[in-house]
């Protein structure tokens, strides 16, 4: 199977990366074009390489049956059954192979339809995929092909918005100078648009001819997942010259999945394709997840096998000592035959086994999996149909992709968050801004006037002088001219941002989303940036001029200064140099200006969760000027140390500023993002954020989001902070402080007053993630990872940022495999995100703008972040209910059900005389008692669903497996055994002293046995009716009626003498032993004296020790 | 914003808003509240404990006399304890007393009892086995004077088995249906020969051969033998005085050492003498109540605790419903943003 090799390779490829090890082991060879080197160019040993198709499904349609039972009987249950059929059928029984093959056939055929329309709805998407058509040259020529038959070594072209069909080496460009934008979003999470650059000796091949002409090939390294990295080199073969070799580094290779922005059209050649692609390297393998539920479900299936074993083993034991008397063995009215005798000992031995063994097979219930199947098939249709989590801005309902994760939803302990999209809404909004301490918020500006907050703080003068009028202007002159937007034209549209004044409708594009944000905020104050022309800026002022500003220098932004500034010659010939930037690195640098002000707008702002920018101004005079050119020549042609000479001259330059404001911009957080995450973390679960994105970014979305409180210390764990002090210093000393007050932490954490004390939030980036995660030499290397996961359990709040899709994933491995074992669930909206959804106990996908990969990957999907609050704590909560009470109750009722049967072999000689008839047998589980739990499994609400949502506290108790626990079990089956041996010895002792019917005529062992069944299909039901807390008309049918059901089928059953039957034992029996008053007096005792205890439990641990739960069911 | 959308008139995927598929069904929700389930507690109580009483009472109404005849007969015994006396006749006689008056002569019925009977699957078994003793009773209103006491064979089993279930081949002659059949190992004589003074009660038709078949559940059981003909002396019932037993020994139990003997009885309304059900009623009843009176007392207990802490909680929820507020105004001002941001679309 082909999907199994991929994995496996996958496997070792992840395996080998995250060892570490990343030197370069193989290489591939790849002839552009499909043309062969010339000769005398070094001799390659051609690859096979994979074709461009993409595989997620399981099965094919050949091997579906076989590999699907496969599958299905290598679950412990189904085999199980198997066994006990296949004794059935060869051996002699007590009970018809019918009663466990007409069950087990039905499990295995409702389990195969639904797995099998599952694969075909893979297919499907697939063959969309991998049939979706490509562009790709062929002699010369532009060919239509689909994308799963683009090969390596072909030449594709992709025009502007479309998605790479595979990763390519950038060739050439509709633009002149070699370059294209690309938005991997969908990839990384990076919205903004990134710049690639084609190769420098084919980018002047722009035709189709001219591509076709060209003659290369290319060496790279064998595929590997990283997004970031690649090497690899290309020969240009030219006529009569020597081959040019030039290096290939990440910036030629475009990534599957990432799609041409702004760009015409690009020519790339075919270098990974299908499932080597760094997209689909990044997939993991989607292996079958199993709910802690099932996990339980399957470790109580192992204690009832035993106990089975146990009993058949005592059973068989017994039998033999119990014949050891010759008297008993052979009683005079039943002798054996002479082959009978001849038998081996041991042979009989075993076959007695294996019949008490069918005899006693019904404790392991079969139709538990049917039922729970079902329960969790048809439940997961509430929460498609849920309109509370519909959105109707986009018209996306929930999805289910898998049904067995239902109750996992209630079992949630960390939640492993993406931020861009899913958070927030991957649209910076401008907000504000705060010209020398008057707040301006341009939203109100579209009636024509500015209006000053009024409720900022510490305004002064809300009228602004003439100089203020003035200073005003010159700020928003400032963020009109003080950046590296690009306009595009009309004409391409794309999804780019488009300009909310539609009217003049212009397209900023910019690596940064911010500078964006800001350009259009400005716009609407009333200056709208134009374009560069020729090295002039133009821009539009109030009065609907055309301003025009020569641009003199741009001093780049870097993450370092956290800055940029620009220099730019007025239409008067004064020279202004605009400086935007951080706070922290603005406000050192400024001389003048009203710096008291602006700063607590600022924090006030940072706190709110806002990103902020200083904006700060200097006029430089022309010789002034003339300096800063000189020393940026001096620095930019500097040989060595390029980049550190020019940064002492922007560092030189950009002083004596004079402050002219500040803005905040936000990354509009998802509706209720905030909202969600408190209500999840009162849930008790912890909320970490995974990012791609930068670390200030990202802590401010967190701050925003209440993720981070105003009283949080923010601990950080970041490149920058190793690089001064080593991991392992920082690491002890966060430890240190940390646990100096995990003492007082988790004494007073199940208070849930966390807002009063300190609580920690932990920021990480990926290197030192990666630092962390990496083997040291030592041998020790679980070391760092125990300290970083302390750290971790003590912090309210974990941002992880600059994580590679991959990282992702190892997070959440890493928490899923610490030591408490937590059940972890992520949710995220792109691509990059795939690898965390999967690797997840439970993947949540947020049904995005831009692709819906994660939505696919995932086990559900929802339109916003904030559905995951009623996912969880409400279809979480009630499915984990449902399926617990479902499993208990299962195992419950087999147990009352066969503890009598095995009971009644210790008065039968143990001679496997069944207790109730067949038809009794084949019908308990799958008729008499089976709707009234399956109803219940779907309609149960213990408490109303607003009232979970309200209390997001509730949610605690059913935290850790609450209701499955062994302690729970045990009394569940101690419950059962309890009832078995009510309904068993009443019925004995009734039936044994005395004739019960007023005629003196007497009841035989039918009759028995039909006494305690009829007690039993009471009990089990009453129990569970007992137990329903939410009482529709349906459950109220299913209960009543399974019970009146059982009733007219004995009836039946017993009222005619039925010509197919070889016996008639069950005639009159029914409705004889009901014409005796004691009989009615005993089951309605037996009933009473069974349910009693339960009840009586039941009432008092609510009386004394009441569960949130309780508590306000009782309000 | 929204409402914009909405009017563009989104085609929307939105699904039925039904009351099942949103959950929100109209249902009723009990809980198991001590204050909700004490009624019931002490009506259940109430019931039980006097239906207790009154099954007791019944229960002691019922007259019970049982002779284990295994070890008075004990010749009989030996004799059948080896397999080739099996054709031997062999007859013993039980006198026993009858103290007082047993009443409601028309149920009063002998039982026969045997222990440690194994029942197999294979009918075959079952019908070989079947109990082949015949008992009669004697009753003797002097010491010379012996009155055979009339008993009924009539009546003993179902009347379904009887009329329905067990039928006879048609056939004219009995033996001729049963002929080319042999009778089973153990019996003394064919099946058409069980009773050939009434055609009613042979063949499949016999009625201690229909009892017989309906395999007793229990290796500790009673099967109904014959009831007693009320007339001539016995119209009331049988009176006090001496009575035996005169059985033909036949069926072997010493063999597997089990014990078999004579019950007679009267049956009432909640049938023979046992006080299981009188007593466990009872005993369920009192527990209830002792239940219903502990959870009263706990209830009551914790009434008081349950309301300081209610305090407790109605000082803690004014504090959140005053965060409430402020949170309530913090939002506002994002509010008044928000609709700013709307007013431009």
């Amino acid at each position: 199977m082909a999907g199994t090799i991929d994995c496996s390779f996958i496997r070792t490829l992840i395996n080998r990366y995250c060892a570490g090890e990343e030197n370069w082991v193989d290489s591939r060879t790849i002839y552009v074009g499909h043309k062969e080197p010339p000769p005398g160019a070094e001799a390659y040993i051609p690859q096979k390489y994979p074709d461009n198709r993409i595989v997620s499904s399981k099965y094919t349609f050949w091997n579906f049956i076989p590999k699907n039972l496969f599958e299905q009987f290598r679950r412990i249950a189904n085999f199980y059954f198997l066994i006990i059929f296949l004794v059935q059928l060869i051996i002699d029984t007590p009970t018809s192979p019918v009663t466990s093959g007409l069950p087990l056939f039905f499990v295995i055929a409702v389990t195969a339809i639904k797995q099998g329309y599952e694969d075909w709805l893979r297919h499907k998407a697939d063959n969309a995929m991998n049939q979706c058509p490509v562009h790709f040259i062929q002699h010369g020529k532009l060919v239509r092909k689909q994308s799963r038959n683009l090969r390596v070594g072909d030449i594709v072209m992709v025009n502007d918005g479309e998605t790479f069909p595979c990763d390519l080496i950038f060739l050439s460009s509709s633009r002149e100078d070699g370059t294209c934008y690309v938005t991997t979003a969908s990839l990384d999470g990076e919205s903004s648009h990134k710049t690639y650059y084609a190769v420098q000796e084919t980018k002047g091949f722009q035709t189709e001819e001219d591509i076709d002409s060209l003659h290369a090939t290319i060496e790279c390294e064998q595929p590997q997942p990283d997004l970031y990295k690649f090497v690899g080199r290309v020969h240009v073969y030219q006529e009569r010259n020597d081959p040019i070799v030039r290096s290939l580094g990440s910036e030629n290779l475009l990534l599957r999945g990432a799609s041409l922005k702004n760009t015409e059209k690009i020519f790339g050649v075919a270098i990974y394709t299908g499932m080597e692609t760094k997209m689909a390297l990044n997939y993991q393998s989607k292996s079958q997840k199993r709910s802690v539920v099932e996990k339980s479900m399957n470790a109580f299936l192992i204690v009832y096998l035993c106990i089975l074993i146990s009993k058949a083993l005592i059973n068989t034991v017994l039998k033999y000592v119990w014949q050891s008397d010759p008297f008993r063995d052979e009683p005079w009215f039943n002798q054996k035959t002479e082959a009978e005798r001849q038998r081996n000992l041991f042979l009989r031995a075993f076959t007695d086994f294996l019949a008490f063994m069918v005899l006693f097979n019904y404790i392991i219930p079969v139709s538990m999996y049917v039922t729970v199947e079902m329960q969790k098939f048809l439940g997961s249709y509430f929460i498609t149909w849920d309109e509370d989590m519909f959105d109707e801005e986009t018209g996306e309902g929930p999805l289910v992709n898998t049904s067995d994760l239902n109750e996992e939803l209630g079992q949630v302990e960390y939640i492993f968050t993406d931020k861009t999209g899913t958070l927030t809404e991957n649209n910076m909004e401008f907000i504000e801004c705060c010209i020398e301490g008057n707040v301006y918020v341009p939203h109100v500006i579209c009636n024509g006037q500015i209006l000053p907050d009024s409720g900022g703080i510490d305004m002064i003068d809300s009228s602004p002088g003439v100089s203020g009028k003035e200073r005003e202007e010159l700020f928003f002159r400032a963020l009109c001219l003080c950046h590296t937007v690009q306009v595009k034209d009309d004409g391409f549209v794309d999804g780019a941002k488009k300009s909310p004044d539609s009217s003049r409708s212009c397209i900023y594009i910019s690596s940064s989303p911010d500078e964006v944000a800001l350009v259009e905020g400005v716009q609407r104050l009333g200056f709208t940036y134009l374009r560069l022309k020729d090295n002039y800026m133009e821009l539009l002022n109030r009065d609907n001029d055309i301003e025009r500003y020569e641009l003199l220098e741009i001093l780049t932004f870097d993450s370092v200064r956290r800055r940029m500034s620009v220099i730019v010659r007025s239409a008067t010939g004064d020279i202004y140099l605009f400086c935007k930037g951080a706070d922290s690195s603005i406000f050192p640098r400024v001389t003048e200006g009203k710096v008291d002000q602006i700063r607590s707008r600022v924090e006030h702002n940072a706190v709110e969760g806002l990103r902020t920018l200083c904006v700060a101004y200097k006029k430089l005079s022309q010789e002034e000027y003339d300096e800063v050119c000189e020393l940026l020549h001096t620095a930019r042609v500097a040989l060595q140390e390029r980049e550190k000479k020019l940064g002492e001259a922007y560092d030189h330059i950009e002083t004596n500023l004079i402050l002219l404001g500040a803005t905040a911009v936000e990354d509009r957080l998802q509706e209720k993002a905030a909202d969600t995450i408190e209500a999840l973390q009162k849930a008790g679960i912890k909320v970490w954020v995974l990012t791609g994105d930068k670390m200030e970014t990202a802590a401010a979305t967190c701050y925003a989001c209440k993720l981070f409180r105003r009283n949080t210390q923010v601990l950080e764990l970041t490149t920058k902070k190793i690089e001064e002090q080593s991991l392992h210093d920082v690491l002890f000393e966060l430890s240190k402080t940390v646990l100096r007050h995990s003492g007082s932490m988790t004494r007073d954490s199940f208070s849930g007053l966390s807002a009063d004390m300190q609580d920690f939030g932990l920021i990480i980036d990926g290197a030192a993630l990666s630092l962390i995660m990496k083997p040291r030499q030592t041998g020790s290397s679980g070391n760092y990872r125990e300290i970083f996961l302390e750290i971790c359990r003590n912090c309210s709040a974990v941002l992880c940022c600059r994580m590679a899709p991959l990282q992702k994933a190892q997070i959440v491995k890493l928490i899923k495999l610490s030591k408490e074992h937590p059940i972890t669930l992520a949710i995220g909206d792109g691509a990059n995100d795939v690898s965390m959804i999967l690797e997840a106990h439970v993947g949540i996908g947020v049904i995005g703008k831009e692709g819906r990969q994660a939505a696919r990957n995932s086990d559900y999907a929802i339109p916003k972040f904030k559905h995951l609050k009623k996912m969880l704590l409400v279809h979480g909560h009630f499915y984990y209910i449902r399926i617990s009470e479902l499993v208990q109750y299962f195992f419950y009722k087999n147990v009352c059900f066969i503890f009598p049967q095995f009971l009644y072999q210790f008065f039968c000689g143990f001679s496997q005389q069944p207790l109730y008839d067949t038809a009794y047998l084949t019908l308990y589980n799958i008729s008499f008692t089976s709707l009234p739990i399956l109803m219940y499994s779907l309609m149960e609400q213990h408490v109303t669903s607003d009232m979970l949502k309200r209390d997001p506290s509730l949610y605690r108790d059913i935290a850790k497996n609450a209701l499955l626990r062994w302690r729970v079990f045990i009394y569940w089956t101690f419950l059962g055994v309890f009832d078995a041996l009510v309904f068993f010895f009443g019925a004995y002792l009734l039936l044994e002293n005395m004739a019960v019917t007023i005629n003196g005529q007497v009841f035989g062992n039918w009759t028995f046995g039909t006494l305690v069944f009829t007690v039993l299909v009471f009990t089990v039901t009453l129990k569970l009716a007992l137990d329903t807390h939410y009482w529709t008309w349906i459950n109220h049918f299913v209960i009543w009626g399974s019970l009146i059901f059982y009733i007219v089928f004995s009836l039946l059953w017993g009222g005619i003498i039925w010509p197919f039957l070889s016996y008639q034992r069950m005639y009159f029996v029914f409705i004889q032993m009901l014409s005796s008053g004691p009989v009615w007096m005993c089951i309605i005792l037996l009933i009473i004296i069974s349910l009693l205890p339960d009840i009586i439990k039941k009432i008092l641990c609510r009386q004394l020790w009441p569960t949130a739960t309780e508590r306000t069911q009782r309000t | 914003m929204k409402m914009k959308n909405n009017s563009q008139g989104l085609p929307s995927r939105m699904p039925d808003n039904t009351a099942f598929r949103q959950q929100r069904l109209p249902a009723w929700s009990p809980y198991l509240t001590a204050w909700a389930v004490l009624p019931g507690f002490f009506t259940t109580g109430a019931f039980f404990l006097s239906m207790g009483i009154l099954l007791i009472l019944s229960a002691k109404s019922v007259k019970e006399i049982e002779i284990t005849y295994t070890d008075i007969c004990s010749d009989c015994s030996k004799l059948r304890e080896n397999a080739s006396n099996f054709y031997k006749e062999c007859t013993c006689s039980v006198p026993f007393f009858i103290p007082e008056k047993m009443p409601n002569v028309e149920n009063c019925a002998p039982f026969q009892r045997a222990s440690n009977e194994i029942p197999i699957a294979p009918c075959g078994a079952i019908a070989n086995s079947m109990f082949n003793d015949t008992i009669l009773l004697s009753y003797y209103p002097n010491s010379t004077t012996r009155i055979n006491v009339p008993l009924l064979s009539s009546e003993i089993t179902w009347w379904t088995d009887k009329h329905v279930k067990f039928q006879n081949p048609e056939s004219r002659n009995l033996s001729s249906a049963f002929a080319g059949t042999a009778k089973p190992l153990y019996w003394t004589k064919p099946v058409y020969q069980l009773d050939q003074e009434n055609p009613e009660n042979n063949g499949f038709l016999n009625n201690d051969f229909i009892v017989w078949m309906r395999v007793a559940a229990l290796p500790t059981f009673k099967n109904l033998y014959r009831r007693i003909h009320r007339i001539g002396h016995f119209a009331d019932g049988l009176p006090a005085g001496d009575y035996s037993f005169d059985i033909s020994y036949n069926f072997p139990v010493t063999i597997f050492k089990g014990k078999k003997g004579v019950v007679l009885s009267t049956v009432t309304w909640s049938g023979g003498k046992s006080f299981f059900l009188g007593g466990a009623y009872t005993v369920t009843g009192a527990m209830t109540w002792l239940a219903a009176f502990s959870m009263t007392a706990i209830h009551l207990k914790l009434k008081k605790t349950i309301s300081f802490q209610s305090l407790k909680l109605a000082k803690v929820k004014a504090k959140v419903e005053r965060d409430k507020r402020r949170d309530v105004f913090r939002t506002s001002n994002t509010w008044v943003r928000t609709t700013g941001r709307d007013c431009r679309d």
